[in-house]
């Protein structure tokens, strides 16, 4: 149902098309177990806009999850710039980087739920952590976010005895529970049946425009992801190597995407590791 | 060349691994405060480390105890002095064995148990999650345990303890025929409070401090794979033990010493 | 709700249980129950030969323990061992003495014992001194003894009864009997076992 025209302009209004994540000229490197840095970004410059979702994709190991936390503050960025909302996330002190992730969810490609306490409890946590509300509005608002991924039912089952996509809605319910502007997705799509997958994508797409979120989704899983994203960033290597809407990179030119969009085993991606020639290996030196 | 270079490496690796269980430490202490409001954690945990070590000290506690009796009998005898036997037991778990003993088993069975719930939450990104939820892992999940742990360590040497002597009670008394009031008095005048009694407990609070600390550390710096949780679990108990034996002698020449 | 009702009675029960251990441990198996009289009164006494008597060890009258030895030390002039003890005034009472020391009598002169803070009977006319005294007389007498052959020892004291004058809190024992070394009795019979065969 379409709302009327007047409240729909102020709305627009009140949103206006600004940034809530800024990256730019973004470095990052791992320290890898035997002491020694791997670099994973090289100057990365990333634009989400308010309301949107969009995609980051890439092959695995291209430091996707970890642009995630970098924008969490779990991380420090080597160099450049993570703004989100206005606040430069690297240099904020613990207590403002805490009420900034307030109004952040993340989903974890695990779930992360805490397996110690029921579905209820799980989506109740950052209600109790956060807020001192008497048990009833508590229980209320655990209902509805429950009730808005679908598992009001499931309320009193343990993490343990959930399958995997109901673990990641529950986890999705919880991300939402303090109302937060942005939920980041860490591969929601992974190892999923194609049934939960439809309902992640429904929810996905469902929660972003009613609770007028932002959405970061993070996958390479290509058709889902593109089917819901407003806007997509596809990195390899360290690097942005396409950007543009899901139907602006199906029509792009460039051999690494179009090897990424349409999954094919050879081309600028190689299909062989790095090695020195099989001949030379095979007749020894 | 290369060797010495390796070692060097090393022994920065062991300071900068004591250097974070410093900070660590510091953090989690600092969550202290905010437990006040919210006892049902500490309850919680409590349950956990404290309620589910008690069959292992309860049994352990009594079996050392008869062992003694048993054991400082057969001495005693030959030189007629059976009816010391109160004071050898009880002086001997008082001032060692309870706080030693008891420290052992927690770490064995509380400790590990500690790594291994703190270690799995780390791989499973439970405590990223809640870190993301704008909710300090270390302040929610690992200060209440550690006030747990510290709480329930003197506690459960005084109960093995205790135990102890009433085991030694059992075999010395009933069974080899020691008298009753001689078994009780000369305990009673030989075991003094401060000297005996205070510094076996002070024991037991330091080594519930440290053994609780290894292991909550152990569990959190773990590498968040099964096979860094196993690790870390095996460290926890071998480093918790040495720790424990270790502070016990130097607490010994503290206390006891000249 | 209901497990974690029995969480909670479980931890409760699990501390409870742990300082019930604790207080067995001082009161029961220890001796905190002896330290709590810190209300008593000194007492002194030399010795040439203090054994192996230590502080803490008992002091007893009649086998009933009245106090503790409180200081052990070396008098430098007279190289005897000085020994302090504190006597619990709930086992061994302070009392009214006359202005010359000497235990009040009533009206039929038979001795009366009047306790510390109380004054004269009424009706009587008897100038009390203004501290209290001991129940033990001047010519009191400390000895350490040995708890069974290779026991621990202690202060055994006799309240005389010679003299007429009451010992004040403070003073010292002057009559005492030094420990008796195994070693000295062992050998003194020995001693006397050869002269008697010769």
């Amino acid at each position: 149902m379409q709302k009327p025209y007047r409240q729909r302009r102020g709305q627009k209004r009140r949103r206006a098309p600004d940034l809530l994540v800024r990256i730019r000229n973004l470095e990052f490197s791992h320290e890898s177990r035997s002491g020694e840095p791997l670099r994973l970004f090289y100057g990365i410059n990333l634009d989400i806009h308010r309301g949107k979702i969009v995609a980051i994709m890439g092959p695995s190991g291209t430091g996707k999850t970890t642009l995630l936390r970098l924008i969490g503050g779990q991380l420090h960025p080597g160099s450049g710039t993570i703004q989100v909302d206005g606040e430069d996330v690297p240099t904020l002190d613990n207590k403002s980087l805490y009420s900034l992730r307030k109004r952040m969810g993340m989903l974890f490609q695990s779930g992360a739920l805490l397996t110690d306490m029921t579905v209820f409890e799980n989506v109740a946590f950052p209600l109790r952590e956060h807020t001192t509300l008497p048990e009833s509005m508590v229980r209320d608002m655990v209902l509805m976010k429950l009730h808005a991924v679908g598992l009001r039912g499931a309320r009193d089952l343990m993490p343990s005895e959930l399958s995997g996509g109901m673990a990641r809605r529950v986890a999705l319910a919880r991300a939402i529970a303090l109302d937060p502007m942005m939920v980041m997705y860490d591969e929601p799509f992974t190892g999923q049946d194609p049934i939960s997958m439809g309902v992640l994508m429904k929810l996905i797409g469902e929660l972003n425009r009613t609770l007028r979120l932002t959405s970061i989704i993070v996958s390479h899983d290509v058709e889902e992801t593109m089917a819901i994203a407003d806007y997509v960033y596809l990195l390899s290597e360290g690097r942005v190597v396409g950007r543009g809407t899901p139907q602006q990179l199906q029509q792009d030119g460039s051999a690494w995407v179009r090897q990424f969009v349409e999954g094919e085993p050879d081309g600028p991606v190689p299909f062989h590791y790095p090695a020195q020639p099989f001949t030379e290996e095979l007749l020894g030196e | 060349m290369e060797r010495i270079q390796q070692l060097l490496l090393q022994l920065f690796s062991v300071f900068r691994r004591l250097g974070r269980g410093q900070l660590f430490l510091l953090h989690l202490l600092g969550g202290m405060a905010s437990l006040i409001t919210r006892p049902g954690l500490v309850v919680r945990q409590l349950y956990s480390v404290g309620v589910h070590s008690l069959v292992i000290i309860v049994v352990s506690g009594i079996f050392v105890g008869m062992v003694l009796g048993l054991q400082g009998y057969n001495t005693l005898v030959d030189f007629g002095a059976e009816e010391s036997l109160g004071v050898l037991v009880a002086l001997s778990l008082v001032r060692e064995l309870g706080p030693v003993v008891a420290a052992l088993l927690y770490a064995g069975r509380a400790g590990s148990a500690l790594t291994a719930e703190i270690g799995l939450m780390k791989a499973t990104e439970q405590l990223s999650g809640m870190e993301m939820m704008a909710v300090d892992p270390v302040r929610r999940i690992v200060s209440p345990r550690f006030l747990a742990g510290f709480i329930s360590m003197p506690l459960l040497a005084a109960i093995f303890t205790v135990l102890g002597v009433f085991g030694g009670y059992f075999v010395a008394v009933p069974l080899l025929g020691v008298d009753d009031g001689a078994f009780w008095s000369q305990m009673q005048a030989r075991v003094d409070f401060y000297d005996d009694i205070l510094n076996g407990i002070i024991k037991s609070v330091v080594f519930g401090f440290v053994v609780t600390w290894i292991a909550l550390f152990e569990g959190y710096d773990a590498t968040p794979t099964s096979e860094g949780v196993s690790r870390a679990t095996t460290r926890t108990v071998v480093h918790a033990s040495l720790a424990v034996l270790g502070f016990d002698f130097i607490l010994t020449a503290l206390m006891f010493g000249a | 709700m209901g497990q974690n009702r029995t969480v909670e009675i479980l931890v409760g029960l699990f501390m409870g249980l742990g300082i019930v251990a604790l207080l067995v441990l001082a009161f029961y198996v220890g001796n905190l129950s002896s330290y709590n009289n810190d209300t008593g009164y000194h007492l002194e006494a030399r010795f040439d030969e203090i054994g192996g008597l230590k502080v803490r060890a008992p002091v007893t009258m009649a086998g009933v323990q009245i106090g503790r030895v409180t200081a052990v030390y070396l008098d430098n002039l007279e190289y005897r061992a000085i020994v302090e003890m504190k006597i619990d005034p709930e086992k061994l009472s302070l009392q009214r003495v006359t202005e010359t020391g000497e235990q009040p009598l009533n009206q039929d002169g038979d001795p009366m014992l009047i306790p510390c803070g109380e004054g004269a009977p009424a009706g009587s006319e008897i100038a009390l001194f203004p501290e209290c005294a001991t129940v033990l007389y001047e010519d009191a007498a400390a000895s350490i003894l040995t708890a069974g052959m290779l026991g621990e020892q202690y202060i055994g004291l006799e309240p005389g009864g010679g003299a007429m004058v009451f010992l004040l809190p403070g003073d010292e024992i002057r009559m005492t009997q030094s420990s008796i070394a195994l070693e000295q009795v062992i050998g003194q019979f020995l001693f006397n076992q050869v002269d008697k065969e010769n």
